[in-house]
């Protein structure tokens, strides 16, 4: 799936001007390098999203998923 | 999971393609930041996990129609495209009076492809063969196993006997590689006869495995499935995962 910055941007819930920033420091990769407009696969874009949840968020989802798992 | 004489002792085989949680590690883990994720996955449906078993399930339902398209792609089934039909009488003789397919009088058979060259034809009728083989090998292996009556020697027949006998086929020792094999043969079937399945995002919620927002449903599908960590769950689950996430905003909220 692929995605443009705006659409990059929504799922990062950033600006689409944060997003061209993160292509700068290599935090994300664009499908071609360098290429104009920018366009993202969903996975790289979720990889970034992934590094950005905060350890904080993150034990939070786990502590629900754990009792969610139990539910089950 | 398998139950051994001792009740209490359960054994919990691990998904027989290899397949891990995302985010959990196993004690002897050496890099547990770089590594996404190493615990193995519960099989669940025979030697396989719940992703693996969905996606058998759905390359099962659908082998058969890939099998149609690559052989419509090769040109050796496809629809006739029909010219522009005469209004000028047509005299009996020969040709008209046969038991012959009358549409084929003003129809001329068409590849899919008009682009297919020879290579890729055959590229074509060769990934639809192997399907073909796979799946009749699983039926000759369940129908020897398990005695059952042969079905018909057709893709669709074959992809539904073996969906109507997926118990069996799962706890096939050899599933797993198996399982394997078969994927990357359709992947190829697909690449050279590409269809495309509808896919509903389902934005902002986030994978209770990954905690990445790629939650997709496929067309026809009632399961929902991470894109990154192959994780699925049955849309009920999914409807709690979503009160209990709700809940809690609604609780950090107040």
């Amino acid at each position: 799936m692929i995605l443009t910055t705006s659409e990059a941007a929504a799922e990062l819930g950033l600006s689409p001007f944060a997003v061209r920033k993160m292509v700068e420091r290599e935090e994300l990769v664009p499908i071609i390098p360098g290429a104009k407009p920018l366009r993202f696969h969903l996975l790289d874009v979720a990889d970034a999203q992934a590094r950005r949840v905060s350890k904080a968020d993150a034990a939070r989802l786990d502590a629900i998923a754990e009792e969610w798992r139990a539910l089950g | 999971m398998t139950e051994y004489d001792a009740p209490h002792r359960i054994e919990h085989a691990p998904c027989a393609r290899g397949c891990t949680v995302a985010r959990r590690h196993l004690a002897a883990c050496p890099d547990q930041d770089a590594c996404r994720g190493c615990q193995p996955r519960t099989a669940e449906n025979g030697n396989l996990c719940y992703s693996c078993h969905r996606r058998f399930v759905n390359l099962l339902g659908v082998a058969g129609g890939q099998v149609m398209l690559l052989e419509a792609t090769a040109g050796d089934r496809g629809e006739y495209e029909l010219t522009s039909l005469t209004t000028a009488r047509i005299r009996t003789m020969w040709r008209t009076d046969t038991t012959q397919d009358f549409r084929t009088l003003y129809a001329r058979a068409v590849n899919a492809s008009h682009t297919a060259t020879e290579p890729i034809r055959l590229a074509c009728l060769d990934s639809a063969q192997e399907i073909v083989d796979r799946l009749s090998l699983w039926v000759v292996h369940m129908v020897n196993d398990h005695r059952l009556v042969d079905p018909e020697a057709d893709p669709l027949a074959l992809g539904s006997f073996l969906l109507r006998h997926i118990v069996n086929l799962e706890h096939r020792a050899a599933i797993g590689d198996e399982v394997e094999e078969f994927m990357t043969v359709m992947s190829q079937a697909h690449s050279l006869a590409p269809w495309r399945e509808q896919v509903a995002r389902l934005h902002g919620i986030p994978c209770p495995e990954c905690h990445a927002t790629t939650l997709v449903m496929f067309g026809g599908d009632s399961d929902v499935t991470c894109l990154r960590c192959k994780a699925a769950m049955s849309s009920a689950r999914y409807g709690l995962w979503t009160r209990m996430l709700a809940d809690e905003h609604r609780k950090a909220g107040a």
